[in-house]
């Protein structure tokens, strides 16, 4: 029962690293903390169980790396990246090398916790889906093609600027369907917003 | 621009280093929360909730460092169409916590037709609880202590909000420079609020400036434009 809850910590940050494992403990998962995505490979056996917490931004390997590397030496547990900077192309970069999910620095308990009971339960499926992943399709029909445009772009992490230029209208229309965009699909930022696109895009 | 890039690089370098602490801060609260709900003790809800508010204030410190930083970052930020009145009606609560103590009046004169604009919420309260606190310490002193906010609809589109003190005005040399980084009159301060007033202002099509007025005070002026209710989604 434990191994299903066990959950690997991996930031060379030692403050964050030991509030991670603090906070996960008191909500009841067993914890192991890492320094590096390359002390977490050394350690490595070939049957893990639990699922992987890592920062993208870390010296030596980058959590980019250590997702390809997971995938090279054939690890199939989930990972959930954290970024301290919630730059666009980089949280889509993550989520095409097979991140399950990805959340900003700081971040509420619940949004993390919600992250890796999804992602452990997603080890239990073949197919999986985001508990929210209906919700989100939902909101996403609501959106006129245009919107939809713009949000595509968005998530490819273009600017406003850009979006206009491709799509043949004013930089000032897209920040009225970007605007329009973030209240209909109820998204508290923009990487939220392209955390939510991502989510329902991976499952299809 | 230089100015741009200057405090571009040092709200990175700040998001970055400061977004570390603030993570393990949150982290180590929320964690006691929930420790503290299975808590027994006499003053636990007492407690929980007092962590529990830390933590949400960790958090919008957070939000803080996100919404300077994706603006820096991409010179664009993330915009909401928003109630012009709501947000000087919240970033007036800010504003005035203590403004009774030193015994300042204040009116608002907002016009109904400057109602909708598209902005990055965070920032113009930002801007708006500067400019308010600014004139509140102008007036420390001056027996007439008269605060007035007011909006109106232009007809170029957009409008014009203005913060108007009764002060003791400013001296012709600092107004010159008034925008400029690292100018301040106050004895303790940086001299970056207003610098940081016009970048965000500029980013979001508008202009800053200020007036003497002839009665005595200033008035400092910026304008955002208006979103035309057709502009707007059905469904809001």
């Amino acid at each position: 029962m434990t191994g299903n809850h066990l959950v690997h910590v991996v930031d060379d940050d030692v403050d964050v690293r030991k509030s991670l494992g603090f906070l996960l403990a008191t909500a009841d998962f067993a914890v192991r903390l890492y320094e590096s995505a390359t002390a977490f490979l050394a350690m490595a056996t070939s049957h893990l169980d639990g699922c992987i917490v890592t920062d993208v931004r870390m010296p030596g390997i980058d959590g980019i790396e250590f997702l390809r590397q997971l995938r090279t030496r054939g690890h199939t547990l989930p990972v959930i990246v954290m970024t301290g900077h919630a730059d666009v192309a980089l949280a889509v970069q993550a989520m095409k090398e097979g991140a399950a999910d990805f959340i900003e620095k700081p971040f509420d308990d619940e949004v993390l916790i919600e992250a890796i009971r999804s992602a452990l339960d997603s080890r239990n499926r073949t197919e999986a889906t985001h508990p929210q992943s209906a919700e989100i399709r939902g909101r996403l029909a609501a959106l006129s093609e245009r919107e939809r445009q713009v949000l595509d772009g968005l998530v490819s992490g273009l600017p406003n600027k850009t979006i206009a230029y491709d799509l043949g209208i004013s930089p000032r229309t897209v920040e009225i369907h970007r605007a329009n965009v973030m209240s209909k699909m109820a998204a508290s930022s923009l990487s939220h917003l392209v955390r939510m696109a991502l989510v329902v895009e991976s499952k299809r | 621009m230089a100015r741009f890039t200057a405090l571009g690089e040092m709200a990175s370098t700040l998001a970055h280093e400061i977004n570390q602490p603030l993570t393990a801060i949150t982290n180590y609260l929320k964690g006691s929360r929930r420790l503290l709900e299975k808590s027994t003790e006499e003053n636990a809800p007492m407690l929980r909730e007092a962590v529990e508010k830390a933590a949400e204030q960790a958090l919008r410190a957070g939000d803080v460092i996100r919404h300077l930083r994706d603006f820096v970052a991409r010179g664009e930020s993330e915009r909401q169409v928003e109630r012009l009145p709501t947000l000087i009606e919240e970033a007036s609560s800010l504003a005035l916590v203590g403004a009774r103590e030193v015994d300042v009046r204040v009116s608002y004169k907002l016009d109904p037709a400057a109602e909708l604009v598209l902005t990055d919420r965070i920032q113009i309260q930002q801007v708006l609880l500067n400019l308010m606190r600014n004139a509140i310490e102008a007036m420390q002193g001056v027996p007439r202590r008269e605060l007035q906010v007011m909006t109106v609809a232009r007809d170029d589109g957009m409008a014009e909000v203005s913060v108007i003190d009764t002060g003791t005005g400013l001296a012709p040399e600092v107004s010159a420079q008034l925008f400029q980084p690292f100018v301040t009159t106050k004895k303790q301060g940086m001299g970056v609020g207003l610098s940081i007033c016009r970048t965000i202002v500029e980013s979001h099509g508008g202009h800053i400036w200020a007036e003497a007025i002839p009665t005595g005070g200033t008035a400092f002026r910026f304008t955002l434009r208006i979103v035309e209710k057709e502009e707007v989604a059905n469904d809001r």
